[in-house]
C-alpha cells in the first residue's frame, strides 16, 4: 500500500478532465473539479447527469477512459486499499449483506478499518436505534441507510462520500442526523462529497457545490459566490414585448405581458442598464435560491406562464 | 392485452425470448442428428443428449416464473394487481405444464423413440410434468429461506432420481406412477397456499421453529468475536453465505441416495446394476454440488449477480485478497465435500463391499474410487472456473453455466476429432501436453501481472506455488499408483495429474476480480 505524502493544502480529491462514455452515450464530458480538504461539497445535478458515474470514478470502481482521477493524491483504482482505508462511502442503492446480522456487520467491517471507533460506532446504533440482534435484511429501507451511514462513519474517514445520503430517510432523520453529522465531520477538518437532488439541503450544508448537466460541469464554485453570481430580476415594460425579453446572460424568463421575472448571471449593474435599453425597468431584484439556479440551468429557457393571446 | 392471463403469458415470453430460441436451436440440433443418424454414432448422441439436457434446464428456467430481486421469489408486484390468486398460480404452472410436455414429447420423437423404443412415453410425461411443478412449488414458496430451498431441492431431486430409476427399470413402475400422481396434486395445492399466505403476508416459519433456528444459529453459525484480519473477515463472509448450504444440501442429498439404494438394492438381486446407477447418480450429485458452488462463490455476497456489488467493491482490500478469499474457500468446500464424499463411499463399501457382483471389487479395476475422483477432479475444475466469472461480464449464473457447458463440449468434440485422426492415447498426451505447457505459461504471466500490479504480496504468491507444486507432486504419485496395470499409459496419467491443480485460473482470478472492479 502506497502512503499518502500530499501536504495539507492539497484538494482531497482532483478530477482533471474527465471523459466516461457508455457505447453511444457520454456520461462523463470533460469534467474537471477540485474538492478542497476539511469542505462539504454538493454535487447537484438531474436524474443521469452523471453523478454516480462521478462518483465511482472517485471510488475507482470505474477506470478514467480519459483523464485523471487522483484521491489523497492516490489512483483510486491502482491503490484501491491505500483510497478506499480513509473513505467513508454510502451507496444510493444501500446494497448491504442482508443475510448478516447487525453485530456481525459492525464485526465484519471493524476488520476493514484499524481507525475503527468501537464507542463511536455503538454510539451511532443506539442514535440509530439498530437492534444489533436483527438481520439486515429485516430492516426497513430508512433503517438499511443508517445502518448504511453508520458503517460509512464509524471509523472516522477522512473523506465521506455520499450517493444521495438521504434517499430513503425520513425528514427528521435527514435534518437532525444527517445534516449535524455532515457540519460535525467538517468542523473535524475532514472532507465530505455528496450528491444529492434535495437541493435545500445542499444549500444548508454545503460550502462548495458543482451542477451537473447532461455528463458536464457547468457550475462550480463556492456556494455563496454562485449564489452571488446570480440574480433574480423582475422586469415592467411600458408595453408588453411581443416575444420574450432577451437579456445578455439570461437563464431562465418566464412570465407574460408587461411583467417578466429573468434568472440571469453577470454583473448586475451592466444588466440592469441592458434592462433600461429594453424599455424596461428592474421593479424587483433578489438573490435566487438554488433551487431557481438549478432550474434555470437544466430546465427550459423559457417558461410561459400566460397565454400567448395576453403577449 | 385481452385478459390478465393473456398478459402473464405475454410475461413469461417476453422475459424469456432468448430462453425460446435457445429451446429451438436445440431442437434444429435433434432434428438435424435424427436425419444424419447413423446406428451406433456416439458423437451424434452426445449431441443430441447434450441439446436435450440445455433444453429441459431452459424450460425449468423459463417456467419457473421468478423474479430477480436478492432472491429468486415469485413476482411479488403481481399481488398488487386485482386478480385472483387461483389465477396467478394457475397461469405459470399449466403453460409450465404444457411446456415441459411438450419439450419431452418433441425429444422424445427426436431422439429417445429411435435410440430405445420400449420407453415408458406417458409415465415419463407425468414425471416432467410432476418435476416441473414441484420446481416451481419450491422455488415460489421457499424464496424467503435460501438454506431450506438448496437443502429440499436436494431432497426431491433425489426422490426423483429414484422414480426415474424405478421406471426405467419397469421394476414396481405402478408404485412410481401412483407417486407422482400424488405429487402432482399436492405441489399444485402447496404452491396455491404458499402464494395465498405470501399475498396475505402471512407466510412465515412458525415463531417457535424460527426461536429453535435462530438458537441454532447463534450456537452454531453466529460469529461472536472479532476478526484479526481483513482477510479472515472476508473469508468468514464467504463460507457463511456461500458454503454452508451447499456442504449441508450435498451431506444430505449423498445420505438420502445412499439409504434410497440400498433399500432398492435389498428387494433386487443385481447388485451390480444397481451401483453403476448409485455411482453415477453421485457423479451427478457432486458435479451440480460443485457447479451451484462455484456460482455462488462467483457472484457477489449480497446481490444475484455475478458482478461485484457497490458494498463489496469498496472494501479496503485488494483485488488479489478478494479473489483469494474466494478460493481459499473453494479450497476448503472442495476439501470437505472429499471427505463426504469419502464417507458415502465407506458406507456403501461396508453394504456391498463383500459381493463379487459389485464393481468395486479389484477385477472390474476399482470403478467407484476412479468415478469418485474423476467427479472430484471435475468439482475442483469447476470450482476452478472462477476466474470467467470474477470479469463480472457474465450476467447470471443460467448463462455462466452455459457458457462452461459449451466448452466441455467443445474439449469433448477435440478429442473426438484427434481420437479419429491420431487414436484416443496421443489425441490425450497432445491435449494434456498442450494443456500443461499452456498452464505453466500463462501462470508464469498471470502471477508476474499480480505482483507487479501489487495485487497479492509475493510471499502469498510463493505459499501458493509451493502448496501447487506439493500437492502435484501427491497427486501424481498417487495417480501413478492407480494406473499401474490399468489401460493407460504411466506418462499420460501422470500428465493428466499434473493438470489436475490449478496454478494459472488462481493466478488469473485477481485480475478478473480487478477487470470487474475497476471497469
Amino acid at each position: 500500500m502506497k502512503t499518502d505524502s500530499s501536504p495539507p493544502t492539497d484538494p482531497v480529491v482532483e478530477i482533471k478532465g474527465l471523459s466516461r462514455r457508455f457505447g453511444a452515450k457520454l456520461a462523463l464530458d470533460n469534467v474537471s473539479l477540485c474538492v478542497p480538504r476539511g469542505m462539504v461539497f454538493g454535487l447537484v445535478g438531474e436524474n443521469g447527469a452523471g453523478k454516480t458515474t462521478l462518483i465511482k470514478h472517485v471510488l475507482g470502481s470505474l477506470k478514467a477512459q480519459s483523464g485523471e482521477v487522483s484521491v489523497f493524491g492516490l489512483d483510486p483504482v491502482t491503490d484501491p486499499v491505500g483510497v478506499l482505508g480513509r473513505v467513508g462511502y454510502l451507496s444510493e442503492q444501500r446494497d448491504l449483506p442482508l443475510w448478516m446480522r447487525m453485530d456481525e456487520l459492525l464485526r465484519y467491517t471493524q476488520a476493514f478499518y484499524p481507525t475503527w471507533d468501537v464507542g463511536y460506532a455503538e454510539q451511532l446504533r443506539r442514535q440509530f436505534g439498530l437492534d444489533p440482534a436483527s438481520k439486515i435484511k429485516s430492516l426497513s429501507r430508512g433503517e438499511c441507510a443508517k445502518a448504511g451511514l453508520l458503517l460509512a462513519l464509524a471509523h472516522r474517514p477522512d473523506l465521506l462520500l455520499f450517493d444521495e445520503p438521504s434517499s430513503g430517510l425520513d425528514p427528521v432523520v435527514r435534518r437532525d442526523i444527517l445534516e449535524a453529522i455532515i457540519r460535525t465531520v467538517a468542523d473535524e477538518g475532514r472532507t465530505v462529497f455528496f450528491s444529492s437532488h434535495m437541493l435545500d439541503e445542499v444549500e444548508r450544508v454545503s460550502d462548495h457545490l458543482a451542477m451537473m448537466v447532461n455528463g458536464k460541469v457547468v457550475l462550480c464554485g463556492l456556494l455563496d459566490a454562485v449564489k452571488e453570481s446570480h440574480h433574480r430580476l423582475t422586469l415592467r415594460f411600458g408595453t408588453a414585448p411581443a416575444r420574450p425579453p432577451s437579456l445578455a446572460g439570461a437563464l431562465i424568463v418566464h412570465g407574460g405581458g408587461q411583467e417578466w421575472t429573468v434568472i440571469c448571471n453577470g454583473a448586475l449593474g451592466e444588466l440592469i442598464a441592458e434592462a433600461a435599453s429594453l424599455g424596461a425597468r428592474v421593479v424587483e431584484q433578489g438573490v435566487p435560491s438554488l433551487e431557481e439556479i438549478f432550474v434555470a440551468r437544466v430546465g427550459a429557457r423559457v417558461l410561459r406562464t400566460q397565454p400567448s393571446s395576453d403577449l | 392485452m385481452r385478459s390478465p392471463a393473456a398478459a402473464i403469458a405475454w410475461e413469461i415470453w417476453r422475459k424469456n425470448r432468448w430462453g425460446l430460441w435457445v429451446l429451438l436451436g436445440s431442437f434444429l440440433c435433434g432434428l438435424a442428428v435424427r436425419f444424419f443418424d447413423r446406428p451406433g454414432d456416439e458423437v451424434l448422441q452426445l449431441i443430441a443428449g447434450t441439446a436435450m439436457v440445455v433444453s429441459f434446464v431452459v424450460t425449468f428456467a423459463i417456467f419457473s416464473y421468478a423474479e430477480s430481486g436478492m432472491q429468486m421469489s415469485f413476482p411479488t408486484r403481481t399481488f398488487a394487481l386485482p386478480v385472483r390468486t387461483r389465477l396467478l398460480v394457475n397461469c405459470p404452472v399449466l403453460l409450465g405444464v404444457v411446456g415441459i410436455t411438450l419439450v419431452h414429447l418433441a425429444w422424445v420423437f427426436l431422439f429417445l423413440l429411435p435410440l430405445d423404443a420400449g420407453y415408458p412415453l406417458g409415465p415419463f410425461t407425468l414425471y416432467w410434468a410432476a418435476a416441473l411443478l414441484t420446481f416451481q412449488t419450491l422455488l415460489w414458496c421457499l424464496a424467503d429461506y435460501p438454506k431450506s430451498f438448496v437443502v429440499v431441492l436436494v431432497l426431491a431431486m433425489a426422490l426423483f432420481v429414484r422414480l426415474a430409476v424405478v421406471l426405467f427399470e419397469n421394476h414396481d413402475a405402478m408404485r412410481a406412477i401412483d407417486c407422482l400422481i400424488i405429487v402432482l396434486p399436492v405441489a399444485y395445492l402447496g404452491a396455491r397456499l404458499g402464494i395465498r399466505q405470501q399475498r396475505r403476508g402471512e407466510w412465515q416459519i412458525p415463531a417457535k421453529a424460527q426461536l429453535l433456528m435462530e438458537v441454532a444459529n447463534r450456537k452454531l453459525l453466529h460469529r461472536k468475536r472479532p476478526f484479526a484480519t481483513a482477510a479472515q473477515a472476508q473469508r468468514w463472509m464467504e463460507w457463511q453465505r456461500n458454503a454452508v448450504a451447499p456442504l449441508i444440501a450435498l451431506g444430505i442429498g449423498l445420505l438420502v441416495v445412499c439409504i434410497g439404494f440400498v433399500r432398492l438394492a435389498a428387494l433386487d438381486d443385481e447388485f451390480g446394476a444397481i451401483t453403476w446407477a448409485w455411482s453415477y447418480i453421485v457423479c451427478a450429485l457432486l458435479t451440480l454440488w460443485a457447479f451451484v458452488t462455484s456460482v455462488l462463490l462467483a457472484r457477489d455476497a449480497s446481490s444475484k449477480s455475478l458482478a461485484l456489488s457497490s458494498f463489496l467493491a469498496t472494501r479496503p482490500l485488494t483485488s488479489g485478497e478478494l479473489a483469494f478469499a474466494k478460493i481459499k474457500v473453494a479450497g476448503r468446500v472442495t476439501l470437505v465435500g472429499w471427505i463426504i464424499f469419502g464417507v458415502a463411499l465407506f458406507f456403501w463399501f461396508n453394504f456391498f463391499g463383500l459381493h463379487a457382483d459389485t464393481p468395486i471389487t479389484p477385477r472390474d479395476g476399482a470403478l467407484l474410487p476412479t468415478m469418485g475422483f474423476a467427479a472430484l477432479a471435475l468439482a475442483w475444475h469447476l470450482v476452478g472456473a472462477l476466474p470467467l466469472w470474477l470479469t463480472g461480464k457474465i450476467e447470471s449464473a443460467a448463462w455462466a453455466g452455459l457458457l462452461l457447458l459449451g466448452g466441455y463440449i467443445a474439449l469433448g468434440h477435440a478429442i473426438q476429432f484427434l481420437d479419429k485422426r491420431f487414436g484416443l492415447l496421443v489425441a490425450l498426451s497432445l491435449l494434456f501436453t498442450f494443456g500443461l505447457i499452456a498452464k505453466i505459461l500463462i501462470a508464469v504471466w498471470a502471477f508476474s501481472e499480480v505482483n507487479r500490479r501489487q495485487l497479492l504480496s509475493s510471499r502469498t504468491i510463493f505459499k501458493y506455488f509451493a502448496f501447487w507444486l506439493l500437492g502435484t507432486i501427491c497427486l501424481v504419485t498417487i495417480a501413478s499408483a492407480m494406473s499401474q496395470g490399468g489401460g493407460f499409459p504411466q506418462p499420460l496419467v501422470t500428465l493428466g495429474a499434473a493438470l489436475l491443480l490449478p496454478l494459472a485460473r488462481v493466478g488469473l482470478a485477481p485480475l478478473a476480480l480487478a477487470w470487474g472492479r475497476h471497469r
